[in-house]
């Protein structure tokens, strides 16, 4: 009995990462309106998330984020809620018509949300 | 019921910052889900009546971190199925909470938004906070967690976490340390603490922590 519930523990956690891996495939981002290279990108956050969604900038680049939600944000690294990948893209809240920005001085794509609405994704791809 | 106390002041603090009515009837969804599935889980299991507090607790902290009603529903009776049937002899095996959140979320494609802990920032809300942390009393001195809790907190503030993260000092206070499904001894707490710091840096949909916490209760089972 004890063996059958463990291996019924490890079958359910098996189903659960197999779903995960296809389930966290078809929650990435489809394609959105992007900003590419651009010598001030911007973006902001508005009631609906970020937008543009996406932008692609070059290394060396200041992006600015401007919050016309309404309300209190963050930008955060990804992962929810550890913001772990990323810890410069931790910029912190801020309220309506304030900014924040990072300058991104490595290549690389960097994955943000905003923590008090971790619905609210975006990504900065930079190129070299 | 210390802890139902103290999760309903946190949840209590979160109804008054947004003020919106609809988080009352969450809640109560997810209590009448929790409380409902487990007398009826218990009842199939022959199991006699019993006073649901650790239903009230999973209730409350489903309630605060995610929102969708259907996502709350549905958490709410995978925590009892893993509570009631996901067991070994007297003892459940992954914490209830943790299982329904990240089943649920994975099932329905949603992330857990952690909303109810997210907000009491220091610079901002401290008061919220301070109220945020009234469950480390009860974790560290009456369940004697404090192991975990210190293994945890230094290795991922290494990793580059911040301290004063409400979800993560949240995560830490009350998920983290459920008696029933971590360990007693002092020496195999560090070690499970320091294991479920070390899953979290997995990239795991929908939640790193939730998953390192479920994969560490299932590493560390001992009946």
């Amino acid at each position: 009995m004890n063996t059958k519930v463990i291996l019924g523990g490890v079958a359910v956690l098996a189903v659960i990462g197999v779903g995960a891996v296809f389930l966290g495939r078809s929650s990435q981002p489809t394609s959105q309106p992007t900003q590419s290279e651009s010598s001030t990108p911007a973006v902001v956050l508005t009631a609906s998330g970020f937008a543009p969604q996406s932008v692609t900038v070059a290394v060396g680049t200041k992006v600015t984020w401007t919050n016309n939600s309404g309300a209190t944000a963050t930008v955060n690294s990804v992962n929810h809620p550890t913001h772990l990948a990323y810890s410069p893209l931790n910029l912190g809240s801020f309220g309506g018509g304030e900014t924040l920005s990072l300058v991104f001085d490595r290549p690389g794509t960097y994955k943000y949300h905003n923590h008090l609405n971790a619905s609210q994704t975006g990504v900065v791809v930079v190129d070299q | 019921m210390q802890m139902v106390a103290a999760l309903a002041a946190i949840w209590l603090a979160s109804f008054f910052h947004t003020g919106e009515i609809k988080l009352l009837l969450a809640l109560l969804l997810s209590l009448a889900a929790t409380i409902g599935s487990d007398f009826l889980f218990a009842r199939l299991r022959g199991k006699p009546f019993f006073f649901p507090s650790a239903a009230m607790v999973s209730g409350i902290i489903i309630a605060l971190l995610v929102s969708p009603w259907y996502q709350i529903f549905l958490t709410g009776l995978l925590a009892m199925l893993a509570k009631n049937f996901l067991r070994v002899g007297d003892r459940h095996i992954f914490n209830p909470a943790a299982f329904g959140l990240l089943a649920g979320g994975i099932i329905l494609g949603q992330n857990i938004s952690w909303w109810g802990v997210s907000w009491q920032q220091l610079t901002n809300y401290p008061l919220a906070l301070f109220i945020l942390l009234i469950p480390f009393l009860i974790s560290a001195l009456r369940m004697r967690r404090y192991f975990i809790q210190l293994a945890f907190l230094s290795l991922i503030i290494l990793f580059g976490a911040s301290l004063l993260d409400p979800a993560l000092l949240f995560f830490v206070a009350v998920l983290l340390p459920e008696p029933m499904t971590t360990p007693a001894k002092p020496i195999v707490q560090l070690a499970f603490g320091v294991i479920v710091a070390l899953l979290s840096l997995i990239p795991y949909f929908p939640d790193p922590l939730l998953f390192a916490l479920l994969a560490s209760n299932m590493l560390f089972f001992k009946r």
